[in-house]
């Protein structure tokens, strides 16, 4: 297996690149100041107070039918529009965040938790390495998007379901992100080992291995989170997704579609706020990067 | 001087007479969609379809696109005008029927040519039916039958008991009886045909699947010299070629139309209908009627089976919010009691039982409830966003019997796993959906007992239906479905709610010479 | 190296078959089947069972898994249920569009990817550099699908310059081909093209900062020069590994593109096989793309070998 397809932005192994000069890493505090990290976190922690807020913030539920109010423009009752069923379009979209930051964070945790469990186990177990890379690239065998469809129309639409497939697609990518770090770190333990006590220690690999792989993984895991709000964002348009009466910014713009001439604030509320969520995860995720791994700063 | 002046003054008023009889002639030639203009023949209508037929042999599906592209290739023994009225395609003439109903005589029309150069006859007649009965709806209407060829161009159809609607079968585009070769038949057997080799105006040129449907001019089509109405009378085929392009997306389908990569959108939305008849370069057409759009009701599901919950649901249903909810815009459907809408003409107009339809009555719902045996246990409606206007329709639906006290539950699947689950008679209490309406309620689906709800209706009804079903003379059916239909809402069987029609989106250099409620593209022609 | 291909293979074909009969199984296991999309909508429960008949869907799943998968051996995928044509037909149909969109995407994907990231990194600290990455960004963080839905309002109905949708087949010309091409392919990209910016800056940034090139600088060689040949081949090795990442994204986000855009690919023909239940098709895709994205992999492999004479395989 090519040691060079350790996979995943920001992976640890990536060969080829010279060691460079070394830098003193910017402490973490100085790399939240930064302009565009400071703009995702305040973007992020707006979002989630957005969803957590909900309930107080909006006119009316996300489910609540008002027929003949619909399609109406932005207004002052509806600061975003109704839609097609008369629903407050404000309302959906706070509530919809709900959806994406469960699944986001969910998956992303999942996947890294999970990923670097089977990494450092099988990292450990050498047979171990053969089969589960095996079944790993067999889930990595088909793209994200066909992987997630199939699992969704064999279990049905729950939101539990989403994370459960949207975790199964990104586990082997972090998986190989830990992997990458655990051979390297390995290596380096055994060396050592030999050289002073002999075999080493579980423990001792454990301890050494483990903060090895927190790092990379960290990243990969708000990477993770970004390109899940858009693959379930992608699934709730393909119909896939969430079930109906669970709002969902890809729900609602694929409700919007047929009706963008007529109601483009169908459209662009939802696709906004889905692109700025995932916009802020990103640009944490790049201040993450520059913190913590100085061989892939800016 | 005065002389040339006069002359050349004559000379402009000539000139001008001309170019304004030019005008004013190029006035009258211009037409919009609606005014009359000459045919021009030739070129190719690019007509995007919504996606991949499964196969273009209405004996062995009856989806409706089927129906529509295989109309073009092959015929029926006969056809409706606008009126609705049965008149002759293939058949010579309407059929003898014998005093005590049993006999059916049909003359074939002589010297019609099928796309490989054979002729017609009443051998070929035979066959179809047969694979017809085999096959499709003919299994209800002529089981038992014997079909035979008297001579070379008379059918005789021996019954054992009368079907009243045995001619209109026969003239019924969803009905599906076409005409087929005894040669394509003998070769192809139960598969499906998908190389039919037709009577039609145009013929199959070639099928890609999963893309297109190409159809060609059939050059020695032999046809009626009527004027066009509805499915009858002449079929022109101005056009050269049709191509049918599967574009599943519905927007993508009207963007296509828009720019001008189709000349028509077939199934374009309701949302856009305002916005294409207010355009230069297109238009909407909407065909009517299309179809009914009710709640179904499983009654073999044990809560389903109390008569005044089902009253309740009924009483309770406010069905203009609803309609408006479903579909976008109140042009694309028309609320009516009758079951059997009035543009099918004489069969059944008949609004008896409309005092109970649409009441949108909280306060008597409620009542009724109470009445019933209701406890609280949840109603299970199944639909598909698959088909966004049952969706919306049962969120609509929900939330107006939520509010008389109902406790419901809303299955989302895809269209593949609803129709499973709507098989399975313990999965499902009310399905809410468009169903095909047709000029006699013994094909319409979910009157009769055979369908998948387990209707059976009260006695009165069924006793109702029975004599229906024997009944051929004309007046006296319309007097029994009247009495049915309203038996049919005191049981309140399924819940009407409305005709909805299907909006075919045109660019505008597309002229139809005469509509119908399927898509034709014959009589039909490109600037 | 032929031990390193032999392997590779075998594990292709491994994973081809784990792929497959993973699919087999879970595909029958959601409920309904092809007669749904066969028949009418108000189709009656006895047309359904007849034909469900004459398909013989009623077989137990054992049977059905040993009549496939004897066939998948002799090289026969059997027939669509739905088209009635065979497996390898269909997908050989719907292979060119696929084929082309995801060339297409990625050449954009790499021209716009390298080119911006070549020049925020010269441009490095300047606005310049600033505003690559912010588009960068964006491409990261916008849905392909809508990007697609609001590129058809504005440029086929709008501005009527390029086709809403649809597919020009190569033998029609090939003009034709790219004219139906460009927003697909821009659409799908774009956020690929964001990642191989980022990448790219990266990794040259890293490459300006090496010993060998202040050396070619210090030695008078033009700057331009100095990135071109010496600093951009060393940083290209991080981004091939991206880029062949990229192929594998692209792969998925080729499933929304066809559907938005109407392109008769195979990531449609995947979509409208699992709506219609139709088996054949479904397994014999998806061990098709499984084994298409296997070879993917192997060649951004061997592309290693090419460019960095440090890897070795054995």
């Amino acid at each position: 297996m090519s040691a060079l397809q350790g996979g995943g932005l920001g992976s640890a192994a990536v060969v080829g690149v010279g060691a460079g000069a070394r830098r003193r890493t910017p402490p973490l505090m100085k790399v939240l100041r930064r302009p565009p990290v400071a703009f995702g976190l305040t973007v992020f922690v707006v979002v989630v107070a957005m969803a957590l807020l909900a309930p107080v913030i909006t006119p009316s539920g996300p489910n609540d039918l008002a027929i003949l109010d619909r399609l109406k423009p932005p207004s002052a009752g509806h600061v975003m529009g109704t839609d097609d069923l008369g629903r407050d379009v404000w309302s959906r979209v706070a509530f919809g965040a709900r959806l994406s930051l469960i699944v986001g964070l969910s998956t992303s945790l999942l996947s890294a938790v999970i990923g670097t469990l089977l990494s450092l186990v099988a990292g450990y177990y050498r047979w171990l390495d053969e089969i589960v890379m095996r079944i790993l690239d067999g889930l990595m065998a088909l793209p994200g998007v066909l992987l997630a469809i199939a699992i969704m129309a064999a279990i049905g639409p729950k939101v539990i379901n989403i994370v459960i497939a949207l975790t199964l697609v990104y586990l082997p990518r972090c998986a190989r992100v830990a992997r990458s770090a655990v051979l390297v770190v390995r290596e380096h333990v055994y060396v050592e080992a030999a050289n002073a006590l002999g075999a080493p220690d579980r423990s001792i690999m454990l301890r050494h291995i483990l903060p090895g792989t927190l790092s990379p993984v960290l990243i990969q895991a708000t990477y993770v989170f970004a390109t899940a709000v858009l693959l379930e964002a992608s699934l709730s348009f393909l119909g896939t997704g969430a079930p109906a009466h669970v709002p969902s910014w890809g729900g609602m713009l694929a409700e919007g579609r047929v009706l963008m001439r007529n109601a483009p604030w169908m459209t662009i509320f939802p696709g906004a706020v889905l692109a700025l969520t995932v916009l802020s995860v990103n640009m944490i995720g790049d201040g993450l990067r520059d913190a913590l791994d100085p061989r892939m700063r800016k | 001087m005065v002389r040339h002046t006069t002359k050349r003054s004559a000379g402009i008023l000539a000139v001008a007479i001309l170019v304004l009889a030019s005008l004013f002639g190029l006035a009258f030639a211009q037409g919009g969609a609606a005014a009359p203009g000459t045919p021009v023949s030739g070129g190719t209508l690019r007509v995007a379809i919504t996606g991949d037929p499964p196969t273009l042999d209405p004996h062995t599906s009856t989806a409706v696109i089927v129906l529509e592209i295989a109309s073009h290739v092959s015929e029926y023994l006969y056809a409706r005008d606008a009126g609705g009225t049965v008149t002759p395609m293939l058949a010579a003439a309407l059929p003898t029927i014998s005093a005590d109903g049993l006999t059916y005589t049909i003359p074939v029309r002589e010297g019609v040519v099928f796309h490989d150069g054979s002729s017609l006859d009443a051998g070929d007649v035979v066959d179809s039916l047969d694979r017809w009965r085999r096959l499709g709806f003919g299994k209800g209407v002529l089981a038992g039958a014997t079909i035979a060829a008297a001579d070379d161009h008379t059918v005789v159809i021996t019954l054992p008991a009368p079907v009243g609607i045995l001619t209109g079968v026969l003239g019924w585009t969803e009905g599906a009886a076409v005409i087929y070769s005894s040669e394509q038949i003998a070769a192809i057997g139960d598969s499906p045909n998908d190389a039919p080799i037709g009577t039609g105006p145009y013929r199959l040129a070639e099928w890609t699947r999963g893309q297109e449907v190409v159809l060609e001019r059939f050059d020695g089509y032999v046809g009626l010299t009527d004027a066009p109405s509805g499915d009858a009378g002449a079929k022109n085929a101005y056009l050269d070629t049709i191509r049918f392009i599967a574009v599943s997306d519905a927007a993508t389908r009207q963007a296509g139309l828009e720019s001008g990569e189709y000349d028509v959108n077939y199934r374009a939305a309701a949302s856009d209908l305002e916005y294409m008849n207010a355009s230069d370069s297109m238009y909407a057409w909407l065909m009517r009627p299309g179809y009914n759009y009710i709640a179904l009701i499983n009654h073999a599901s044990p809560v389903m089976q109390d008569l005044k919950l089902r009253q309740a649901i009924q009483a309770a249903i406010d069905v203009y919010p609803l309609m408006l909810g479903a579909f976008g815009d109140d042009a694309v459907f028309a609320l009516t009691p009758t079951i059997v809408p009035a543009e099918y003409g004489p069969m059944a107009n008949t609004t008896a039982g409309a005092e109970l339809y649409d009441q949108h009555d909280a306060v008597k719902a409620m009542q009724l409830l109470s009445e019933s045996n209701y406890d609280g246990q949840t109603i299970r409606w199944i639909t598909s966003r698959d088909f966004d206007y049952q969706y919306r329709g049962t969120l609509i639906a929900v939330d107006q019997t939520d509010a008389i006290g109902l406790t419901s539950e809303i299955i989302v699947r895809d269209w593949a796993t609803t129709v499973a689950t709507r098989a399975d008679p313990t999965a499902w209490d009310i399905f809410i959906g468009n169903f095909t309406i047709a000029p006699e309620p013994e094909m319409i689906s979910y009157l009769n007992p055979t369908y998948l709800n387990g209707y059976t209706g009260s006695d009165e009804y069924a006793a109702l239906l029975a004599e229906l079903k024997t009944t051929a003379d004309p007046d006296r059916r319309v007097a029994i479905w009247s009495d049915a239909q309203a038996a049919f809402y005191e049981d309140a069987g399924a819940i009407q709610m409305a005709n909805t029609f299907l909006v075919n989106g045109y660019a505008s250099d597309v002229h139809v010479e005469a509509r119908y409620f399927l898509f034709q593209a014959w009589n039909t022609w490109k600037e | 190296m032929t031990a390193y291909l032999l392997r590779r293979f075998l594990s292709m074909l491994a994973t081809m078959l784990v792929v497959g009969i993973v699919v087999f199984f879970v595909i029958r296991s959601v409920p309904g089947d092809v007669t749904s999309a066969l028949l009418g909508q108000d189709a009656t429960p006895q047309q359904i069972e007849d034909l469900r008949r004459r398909l013989n869907l009623d077989q137990p799943w054992p049977a059905q898994f040993a009549a496939w998968f004897g066939g998948v051996v002799r090289g026969d995928l059997g027939n669509s249920t739905y088209m009635r044509i065979p497996v390898l037909q269909a997908l050989a149909q719907r292979l060119e569009p696929t084929a082309m969109l995801a060339l297409a995407a990625t050449l954009v994907a790499v021209t716009l990817g390298i080119g911006l990231g070549v020049i925020a990194a010269v441009r490095h600290g300047t606005v310049t550099d600033y505003a690559v990455m912010v588009v960068a960004m964006l491409g990261l963080s916008l849905p392909t699908f809508w990007l697609g839905l609001l590129m058809i309002m504005l440029f086929a109905v709008t501005l009527q310059w390029l086709p809403a949708a649809g597919y020009g087949a190569l033998s029609d010309g090939v003009g034709r081909t790219v004219r139906y091409l460009v927003m697909p392919a821009v659409a799908l990209g774009f956020s690929q093209a964001a990642v191989i910016a980022r990448m790219t800056r990266a990794s040259l940034l890293d490459a300006l900062g090496e010993d060998f090139v202040r050396t070619a600088k210090s030695k008078g060689l033009p700057p331009a020069r100095v990135v071109l040949r010496h600093a951009l081949r060393n940083a290209l090795l991080p981004v091939l590994t991206v880029i062949g990442l990229s192929i594998a994204t692209l792969a998925g986000g080729v499933v929304v593109t066809e559907t938005v855009f109407n392109i008769p690919g195979a990531g449609r023909l995947v979509i409208e096989s699992v709506q219609r239940r139709d088996y054949p098709v479904l397994q014999g895709a998806v061990i098709a793309v499984a084994a298409v994205y296997a070879l993917i992999n192997l060649l951004v492999d061997l592309s290693y070998l090419a460019l960095d004479p440090r890897v070795r395989y054995s």
